[in-house]
C-alpha cells in the first residue's frame, strides 16, 4: 500500500536564488499526484526533497508520520533519462535495484525477468540498452523500481524526451501498474495533457520562487484512457492550467530577460 | 530468439583504390618494400652487412635465442617477469590512487600540477638513486618501470571517473549503494573505457621501462642481452635481440587489445 507524504514548510535556496518558496502539502496515500510548472520552478527540486536526494533549507518531510533523513529503500525513482547502466544487460539492469538491497542473485533475477514481463520487455531480456529504442529503455527503468515494490514512487519527467504517442502509451502503463500496486506517486512533467490524463491531483507550480498557484482534483474515472482527455472536465481544466502557465512562463521570460 | 539485435557486421563497401592499390595493398606493398630493403642492402653492398647484417639471418639468430635454454632463462623470462610485476603494480596502484583523488577533489588539487608535468620528468634521471637505494637487480627495475607506468594508468582512471553520467550517480545515490558497491558497480564500469587506454599505455611503458633499466645496468635481461651483444660485436646476436624485442612488444599490445575488445564489443553500439 502506499505512503502519505506530508511536507512542513518544506524550502530550498540556491545561493541567493530561492527556488522553493515554503511549502505544506499532504499527499494521501495511492494517490497520483502530479507537478507542472514552467522550467526552473523548482518541480524537480521537490521531487528531490521527497527522495531525500536534496535537502532542504528548512521544513521537514514525512513518510508516513516519519521524518526523512536521505533516501529510502521503499522510495522508487524514475529519472529523466532511463539511468541505465550500458555495459548492464537489460535483466540486470532491472535486477540492478534488488541487488543494491543485496537480494541473492537467483532470486533478484527471477523477479526482474517477471517486471521486464509485465513491461513486455520478456523477449529483451539479454539485450543491452543501447541496442533499445527510448520508450522500451524508459520501461526496463520502471521495471527496476517496480522490481522492489516501492510505496512511494517519485517520477521525474520520465517521458519528456519522447514522442507524444509513446508518452501517452507509457504513462497509461504505468498508471495501471501503480495502481496495482496501490503505490503513492509524484510525477513531474511539462505536458499538460499528460498530467490531466494521469493524475488524480494536480499541482501547478509558479516560476521562481517556485509555489504551488493552483492544487485541483481531476474528477476522471479511475480507469484512464486517451479519450477521457475530449471530456468537458478535462478540456476545462487542460484550459485552465495552460493559462495560468502561459502568464508563469511569460513572467519567468521577462525576468530572465531584464537579469541580463 | 525473435527479434533480431543489431549486428556488428564490417561494411560491405569497397574500399576505395589509390594508383591501382586498396589502402591495405598499400599497407602490405609497405611492409614487403621495407622487408627487401633490410635483406638486399646488405647482400648488394649498400649497407655494410657487418653493421647490418640480412634480415633473414636476423631471422635465423632470433630463432636460434628462441629455442637456447639459457637465453630464456637468463634473459627472457626475467625481463618478462618484471615487465608482469611492473604492469599488475602500475595497474593496481594506479587504478586505486585514480579513485582516491577523484574522490578528493581537494587532494587531487594539490597532486595536479606533479601529475600534468610528470612525464616532461626524464624518470630515468633517477636510476643511481634506486641503485643506492635498493641495489642492482630486480627491484630497481620493477621500481622505475612501475614509477614509468603508474601515472598514466592515474590520469586515465581520473578522466573516465569524471566522464561518469550524472544519472548514474544519481541511481546510486537514491538506491542507497555502499561505497564499495558504488565503486564497483558503477564507477569502475563507468570508467573502464578509460582506464584501459591508460592500462594500454602502462603496458608499453613497463615494456619500455624494463628493458632500459636493463640496457643501464643489469646483470640480465633482455635489454641487457642486446647491449652484451653490442659491446662484444655480437652483431647478428643485438639484431636478434632487438627483432624478438619489437614482436614481443607486438604481440603483447595484440593480446591485450583482443582481451579488451572482447568485453567493450558487447557494450558498445
Amino acid at each position: 500500500m502506499g505512503v502519505t507524504v506530508e511536507l512542513r514548510d518544506v524550502d530550498r535556496v540556491y545561493g541567493e536564488v530561492q527556488a522553493l518558496s515554503p511549502t505544506t502539502q499532504t499527499l494521501a496515500p495511492g494517490t497520483f499526484t502530479t507537478l507542472v510548472g514552467p522550467s526552473g520552478c523548482g518541480k524537480s527540486t521537490l521531487l528531490d526533497i521527497i527522495a531525500g536526494l536534496n535537502r532542504g533549507n528548512g521544513g521537514e518531510v514525512l513518510i508516513d508520520g516519519t521524518p526523512l533523513n536521505g533516501p529510502r529503500g521503499a522510495t522508487g525513482v524514475i529519472f529523466q533519462e532511463a539511468a541505465l547502466l550500458p555495459w548492464r544487460s537489460v535483466l540486470d539492469n532491472a535486477a540492478f535495484a534488488l541487488e543494491a538491497q543485496k537480494v541473492p542473485k537467483k532470486k533478484r533475477r527471477e523477479v526482474a525477468a517477471d517486471v521486464l514481463r509485465r513491461v513486455g520487455l520478456s523477449e529483451f531480456k539479454e539485450h543491452y540498452p543501447h541496442q533499445l529504442s527510448g520508450g522500451m529503455k524508459q520501461r526496463v527503468a520502471i521495471a527496476r523500481v517496480l522490481s522492489t515494490e516501492p510505496d512511494l514512487i517519485l517520477a521525474d519527467e520520465p517521458f519528456g524526451a519522447l514522442d507524444e504517442q509513446t508518452r501517452v502509451v507509457l504513462g497509461l502503463e504505468l498508471l495501471r501498474m501503480v495502481r496495482q500496486t496501490g503505490a503513492t506517486v509524484v510525477f513531474v512533467t511539462h505536458s499538460i495533457q499528460e498530467a490531466v490524463l494521469l493524475s488524480d491531483r494536480i499541482m501547478v507550480m509558479s516560476a521562481r520562487p517556485g509555489r504551488i498557484v493552483l492544487d485541483t482534483t481531476v474528477d476522471l474515472p479511475k480507469d484512464r484512457d486517451p479519450s477521457l482527455l475530449g471530456s468537458a472536465h478535462a478540456t476545462a481544466l487542460v484550459e485552465q492550467i495552460w493559462g495560468l502557465l502561459r502568464s508563469e512562463a511569460e513572467e519567468a521570460l521577462t525576468r530572465q530577460g531584464s537579469s541580463r | 530468439m525473435s527479434v533480431v539485435a543489431p549486428t556488428l557486421s564490417r561494411t560491405n563497401v569497397k574500399a576505395e583504390r589509390r594508383l591501382g592499390l586498396t589502402p591495405r595493398g598499400w599497407i602490405i606493398a609497405g611492409s614487403l618494400l621495407l622487408v627487401a630493403l633490410l635483406e638486399f642492402s646488405p647482400r648488394l653492398g649498400w649497407i655494410d652487412s657487418f653493421s647490418l647484417p640480412p634480415l633473414s639471418t636476423m631471422l635465423v639468430h632470433a630463432g636460434e635465442l628462441l629455442v637456447d635454454g639459457t637465453f630464456w632463462a637468463e634473459d627472457l623470462l626475467p625481463s618478462l617477469t618484471a615487465m608482469a610485476w611492473c604492469f599488475v603494480l602500475a595497474s593496481s596502484i594506479g587504478i586505486a590512487t585514480g579513485l582516491f583523488l577523484w574522490r578528493f577533489p581537494m587532494v587531487r588539487r594539490v597532486f595536479d600540477p606533479w601529475l600534468t608535468t610528470y612525464y616532461a620528468i626524464p624518470i630515468f634521471a633517477l636510476y643511481p638513486i634506486l641503485i643506492v637505494i635498493a641495489g642492482v637487480g630486480m627491484v630497481p627495475i620493477v621500481a622505475l618501470g612501475t614509477s614509468l607506468a603508474v601515472v598514466s594508468v592515474i590520469t586515465a582512471t581520473m578522466d573516465g571517473l569524471d566522464a561518469t553520467p550524472r544519472y548514474a550517480l544519481r541511481l546510486s545515490e537514491s538506491l542507497q549503494l555502499s561505497p564499495i558497491s558504488r565503486t564497483m558497480k558503477i564507477l569502475l564500469p563507468a570508467a573502464v573505457e578509460q582506464i584501459n587506454v591508460g592500462l594500454r599505455l602502462a603496458l608499453s611503458f613497463s615494456i619500455i621501462g624494463v628493458l632500459a633499466s636493463e640496457f643501464i645496468l643489469s646483470t640480465s635481461g633482455l635489454g641487457h642481452f642486446i647491449s652484451y651483444s653490442y659491446d662484444s660485436f655480437a652483431i647478428a646476436d643485438m639484431y636478434g635481440g632487438i627483432l624478438l624485442v619489437i614482436a614481443l612488444a607486438l604481440a603483447l599490445n595484440l593480446l591485450f587489445g583482443a582481451l579488451l575488445n572482447k568485453r567493450t564489443r558487447r557494450i558498445q553500439p
